[in-house]
């Protein structure tokens, strides 16, 4: 009983926050799946609605050795996807406290790879600017997450 | 009715904590069974969008009759033949090592076909993978700039092993102005000029607006061609064009 009237005190995150950082890290992950695949396949990805993709994904920042920078947008946002479903099926705080804390780097990353694009490339490929905000506003999300559920659920 | 009556208070407390049990079994089992499958749903739609994504980019529309998006221009390199209608554009890649293999194969086109056809070059820097290409580009404009673009794209290609990963390539650019006696100083001006850094970014870009898919890749009289697997194979693609 104890433990009951505990969690019935205690905030729950937002179910329409939650729905929408799935959604995002979800959408992310497929952008991110297409570059890496037009990557592999040798081929630039196509612009419409911005110039300059193809400066972008040619340039030498857009892998790591020789693993695409889109390979690992891949990883993170679907591992951001999972954490939420992992919130969503066993209600678990850690999955959400993961979340938090990898959104961190993600926001950090996508800060440079804005920063790359605008000012040292010099050109801004559509795709990559979507899965960067998109990290932004994970970011965002987790900010919001940490202040209202989980400082008061240590 | 009867038999209910018969039970003693102990037997019913039993029974309500056995039908109790068994509900609770029973939600555990369908909380289980909704999280099972919705983690089939989400490793089913993860899995079909990475699919539908690999069979759709791998799926475009082929590319094999794409026309020039621009053509030949007056600033464009050009040698053998240039009132020749049978025109062969190459796009290249200094760095790339497919194009150093093919450059023995166009040489000996140009010797032979070289007073019936016009061969064109332009850039296509595969930065992503090749630092040194568009420095290599630069250098050849700049070259072109003193009347020797061709000397400088022979030396580059036949020397790319030398400098490819170099990572002070552009001295070893210089040092090749100075092998085909340029003015080495205005050399290293023209190399970091805007004209030559705008024209090898031209190039790529009139190249990828064509179509272009790596390096190298061959238009003949505008239209893209499979790369040949050899000269004879070649050979028999412009005498074909000739023939026409």
């Amino acid at each position: 009983m104890t433990n009951l009237k505990q969690l019935s005190t205690k905030p729950l995150p937002n179910k329409w926050v939650l729905a929408f950082l799935a959604v995002l890290s979800f959408a992310s992950f497929l952008v991110s799946v297409y570059l890496t695949v037009e990557h592999f396949l040798g081929e630039i990805p196509t612009c419409t609605v911005l110039q300059g993709c193809e400066q972008v994904a040619k340039s030498k920042y857009s892998q790591i050795g020789p693993i695409p920078i889109a390979l690992f947008g891949a990883g993170y946002f679907l591992t951001m996807f999972v954490l939420l479903a992992v919130y969503f099926d066993k209600k678990t705080l850690l999955a959400l406290k993961a979340f938090v804390l990898f959104s961190v780097p993600g926001f950090l990353i996508s800060l440079a790879l804005l920063y790359l694009q605008f000012f040292v490339i010099g050109a801004v490929c559509i795709y990559c600017l979507v899965a960067d905000i998109s990290s932004i506003l994970m970011f965002a999300g987790a900010a919001y997450l940490y202040f209202t559920v989980l400082r008061s659920n240590p | 009715m009867e038999e209910e009556k018969k039970l003693t208070k102990k037997e019913k407390y039993e029974l309500k904590k056995q039908e109790q049990m068994q509900q609770k079994e029973i939600a555990t089992k369908n909380i289980k069974q909704k999280s099972l499958a919705m983690w089939i749903g989400i490793a089913g739609i993860v899995l079909a969008s990475i699919a539908g994504i690999v069979y759709l980019a791998a799926n475009k529309e082929p590319s094999a009759d794409v026309k020039l998006a621009n053509e030949i221009i007056e600033s464009d390199w050009a040698r053998g033949n240039l009132e020749s209608e049978v025109v062969l554009l190459e796009y290249a890649d200094f760095q790339c090592p497919a194009c150093a293999s093919y450059h023995p194969l166009v040489n000996q086109l140009f010797t032979d076909y070289g007073d019936r056809v016009k061969f064109v070059f332009r850039h296509f820097p595969l930065e992503q993978i090749h630092a040194n290409a568009e420095p290599a580009g630069r250098a050849s404009e700049a070259a072109g700039r003193q009347g020797k673009f061709w000397e400088m794209h022979d030396m580059l290609f036949e020397n790319q092993t030398a400098w490819a990963n170099d990572r002070n390539a552009e001295e070893k650019f210089v040092e090749y102005a100075q092998a085909l006696g340029l003015d080495v100083e205005q050399f290293r001006t023209d190399m970091n000029s805007d004209e030559a850094k705008n024209k090898v970014k031209n190039d790529y870009d009139g190249g990828y607006r064509s179509g272009v898919p790596g390096t190298p890749t061959f238009f003949l009289n505008g239209d893209k061609i499979s790369n040949p697997r050899n000269y004879d194979e070649f050979k028999a693609v412009i005498d074909q064009a000739l023939a026409q």
